[in-house]
């Protein structure tokens, strides 16, 4: 590729970063400096909107490079996402509805608000943000890695991993702190449609380089039959391993956040409905990791082969649209989960500490967390090599703790402060400990650290609860009938 | 008020139940081997039938009310 091209590629980035920057500054001038606004988009999101919201931080770099990496390094094995997905939308709907319904009745603006509420502790919602705001760096982090990976390789190098990162932080940091959670709604929009046309047009393009899909498996099954069959320590681990992304995702703070800013039941239905149906695209990623295994054989970094293989078989300008849809993708997961920590910061600390501070100041500190946030994952995303799938993983599996205790609040009166405590600390502890010291024994198994963790987290909370008391059983009761009964049909 | 649970509610939890099983490893793997559907891995094909089998059927109970 000469240089003309690569300036090609830069000049298709910077009109699209350009829009984005638009949309935030668009976003500022028509919200108002209300925290309902910044933080839940004045819970006004059509379906639409909410739709490409949700889809936005769930499709993030993972989808658009870490699946394309990990059929190409790994083979089908990823194909066991499928369910995942399928397991989100069904979750979305289930917990989501509800998350609604109380937000909407009791003002609630962040997860902390709904938790502190039911479990009546103070101590709770702080423990719970801070696990939250832990375990959801490293994934912004992911986020920043694929999009560095992807501006490199579309400008030949011109604008090197460090560069590109930087670039994109800014970008997020600019209109997510100017617009807030509107602002990562319209822009998500637009990415997501991006994301979706890069996804199927930029990997039909591929596939028909390749020789069209029955060419692609007959020759994988003759060069690398390996491919094609389950590969881990065991079939089990593997299977039952990747739902985790799914619990970690649903009860992830974003989407929390995404379910308060949706404007009706509706919205969410919709959304949880369709979201697993654009899983098939994944059909579409294990076609163009196989065929970059056919075509460009010996990538030292696996997560590149879409990138590369645009690059190499498509004209440059087109090959920088679809790229863009890949920078979509990350952005559009990163500028909510920025947001998120935002929400936790200003709203479960600060707010939550001085109830006195006014809109407009809740409204700045969260801006400042914003800043703050996407720096420390930028610096985080410098340091790491591995797999992108690999730390969506670990993120995910910390944020799963939060599960049992979000179920609890929805659905189980006898649910109480202490087992909750009890239940996410242990948890977490558990997952911490698998995931940096696992015995060996228990490694080979191959199952995701979250999953030990909720196998000490549930029995905890159940137990505990069971022992102790609500601390005000009218308000409990009453809080899981207002999130049992549906607002609309 | 409580809305009433429908009857199509436990059909659809049966469907995805099923769906979900005939995925599982035991299942699955017996497709782990060389071959090909409409140039589709034997064990992607079957995945994806059963993939598709859950969303449709979960769709349609979510956006009935069912669910």
């Amino acid at each position: 590729m000469d240089q003309t091209s690569s300036y090609i590629a830069l000049g298709v980035i910077a009109v699209y970063i350009g829009l984005m920057i638009a949309i935030g500054e668009y976003a500022r001038r028509r919200g108002e400096r209300t925290a309902e606004d910044f933080f839940v988009a004045g819970r006004m999101l059509g379906t639409f909107a909410t739709f490409w919201l949700a889809a936005g931080t769930w499709w993030s770099a993972l989808a658009f490079l870490g699946s394309n990496g990990w059929f190409y390094g790994k083979g089908i094995t990823f194909l066991a996402n499928l369910f995942t997905n399928a397991f989100f939308g069904l979750l979305l709907v289930v917990l989501g509805v509800r998350v609604w319904r109380l937000g909407k009745k009791y003002g609630y603006v962040s997860p902390g608000d709904l938790v502190e509420d039911f479990y009546g502790s103070k101590l709770i919602r702080y423990v719970l943000a801070a696990i939250l705001l832990i375990f959801t760096v490293p994934y912004i982090q992911v986020q920043i890695m694929g999009a560095g990976y992807i501006f490199e390789a579309s400008t030949n190098g011109l604008v090197p991993f460090w560069l590109g990162s930087l670039v994109l932080t800014l970008t997020v940091m600019i209109y997510t702190s100017l617009g807030g959670k509107k602002a990562a709604a319209w822009t998500n929009i637009v990415q997501g449609l991006l994301l979706t046309f890069g996804i199927f047009v930029g990997g039909a393009i591929i596939i028909a380089v390749a020789g069209g899909p029955a060419a692609i498996v007959h020759k994988i099954l003759q060069l690398h039959p390996e491919l094609l069959v389950i590969r881990s320590p065991t079939l089990w681990g593997v299977w039952f391993s990747f739902p985790i992304i799914a619990l970690g995702g649903i009860v992830g703070p974003q989407m929390i956040l995404n379910m308060y800013s949706a404007k009706s039941e509706r919205a969410l239905r919709v959304t949880g409905a369709l979201l697993p149906f654009l899983a098939l695209s994944f059909l579409v990623a294990m076609y163009i990791g196989f065929s970059g295994r056919i075509l460009v054989p010996n990538l030292s970094r696996p997560d590149s082969v879409m990138v590369v293989l645009l690059m190499k078989y498509t004209p440059i300008a087109f090959a920088s649209v679809i790229l863009a849809g890949g920078l979509a993708a990350a952005m559009s997961t990163i500028d909510q989960q920025a947001h998120a920590i935002s929400v936790l910061v200003s709203r479960d600390f600060v707010w939550s500490a001085y109830r006195k501070i006014s809109q407009s100041l809740q409204v700045n500190i969260g801006r400042l967390a914003i800043i703050i946030t996407l720096l420390a994952a930028y610096f985080m995303a410098l340091q790491s090599p591995a797999y992108i799938a690999y730390i969506g993983a670990v993120a995910t599996s910390g944020t799963a703790q939060f599960l049992p205790i979000l179920a609890g609040a929805l659905f189980w009166r006898r649910a109480t402060k202490e087992g909750a405590l009890a239940g996410l600390l242990g948890g977490i502890a558990m997952t911490v400990y698998m995931q940096f010291f696992p015995p060996p024994q228990l490694k080979a198994l191959g199952i995701f650290s979250g999953w030990w963790g909720l196998l000490v987290n549930v029995p905890l909370f159940v137990v505990v609860s069971l022992l102790t008391k609500p601390h005000d059983l009218e308000k409990v009761e009453r809080l899981i009938r207002d999130a049992n009964t549906p607002a609309e049909v | 008020m409580e809305r009433k649970p429908s009857p199509y509610k436990w059909i659809i939890i049966f469907i995805l139940a099923f769906a979900y099983v005939m995925y599982l490893p035991p299942i699955a793997s017996h497709f782990n081997s060389p071959g090909m559907v409409a140039g589709l891995p034997l064990l992607a094909a079957w995945t994806v039938l059963w993939f598709l089998v859950f969303v449709v059927t979960a769709a349609v109970g979510i956006l009935k009310g069912w669910l």
